[in-house]
């Protein structure tokens, strides 16, 4: 018998698992999908550029030597504090919603 | 129908960007191969079935490490035959236990008679019976070679296997599956291949 015929044979005893199996393994599925993920991941970055921002503005706010920039740049100081103090709220409400994220992932999977 | 199409690294590609559904085509698409793989090592269809949920589970998981360095499919069937030794190692029974080589030729059709031609189901069945006669390992690679079509090298990435075995388990395999169908269907079909 020569190979290639065996396959032949081989192929012939080929087997299909349950009808509805697909719709079994799609139904079965991770909740996370990578579009999830890369969605995480974005709003993690966002996240973590406004934290630099904000430390950046605390520095101007707190720090004495950087206080002649201020002047400098003619930022009235009053501006630059409630800059910080917005951009931590806002910053509090992404980290908040990430968190509801994590844990809404946590319930599927 | 148009998913049907196209070709694994795009439904890939279109799975990394979100497009869940499109993991069905990959199913649908490897389902089959994959669950004879699955049989060759669990001798319970239920329990070859959820291995190879398991398996599509894990493979869908992993898509984001998945770099195509191979075919998807022996990448997949590495994670197939993979989660089978270790659902078999869980279970602790042997495949082969449950057909003995008396059982393998009871029941079967007259191959020659005209009042009983043999149908492709039976064949199928005849077949299937062979292998779960073969040696795990022999069965294995005669469907990885033939039924999944891989080449030497792939089959040694999906067993780990070294290129010499692969080769010497391949040529025993076939050896053996070629005595188990002359012995079934006669010698006569030795003249018919």
């Amino acid at each position: 018998m020569k190979p290639h015929k065996l396959k032949s044979w081989v192929k012939e005893g080929h087997m299909s698992p349950s009808s509805n199996f697909t719709d079994k393994v799609m139904n079965s599925l991770p909740a996370t999908s990578n579009a999830w993920q890369k969605s995480f991941y974005q709003r993690m970055w966002i996240v973590s550029v406004l934290s630099l921002i904000m430390v950046l503005l605390s520095l101007f706010v707190s720090l004495p030597q950087i206080e002649v920039f201020t002047y400098s740049l003619a930022i009235p100081r009053f501006t630059i504090t409630m800059a910080t103090m917005i951009l931590a709220a806002f910053m509090i409400l992404k980290m908040l919603n990430l968190k509801n994220e994590v844990e809404r992932f946590q319930s599927f999977s | 129908m148009a998913g049907l199409r196209r070709s694994d690294p795009q439904i890939i590609t279109a799975i990394k960007k979100g497009d869940t559904h499109a993991y069905r085509i990959l199913v649908n698409r490897y389902k089959d191969v994959s669950f004879a793989l699955a049989c060759t090592i669990l001798p319970r269809e239920a329990d070859a079935e959820d291995a190879l949920q398991e398996s599509f589970i894990k493979a869908y998981r992993g898509l984001a490490n998945f770099k195509g360095k191979s075919r998807f499919s022996t990448w997949l069937y590495r994670i197939v035959v993979n989660t089978c030794y270790d659902r078999k190692a869980q279970l602790q029974t042997s495949p082969f236990q449950n057909d003995t080589p008396s059982r393998i030729y009871e029941q079967i059709p007259d191959f020659n008679s005209p009042s009983s031609p043999m149908d492709r189901q039976d064949r199928k069945n005849i077949i299937n019976r062979i292998m779960s006669h073969l040696k795990a390992d022999e069965a294995l690679l005669l469907r990885l070679y033939y039924l999944s079509e891989l080449s030497i090298a792939e089959i040694q990435e999906v067993t780990s296997y070294k290129n010499s075995r692969v080769k010497v388990t391949l040529y025993r395999a076939r050896n053996n599956f070629r005595k188990h169908l002359v012995r079934i269907f006669g010698t006569e079909i030795e003249h018919e291949l």
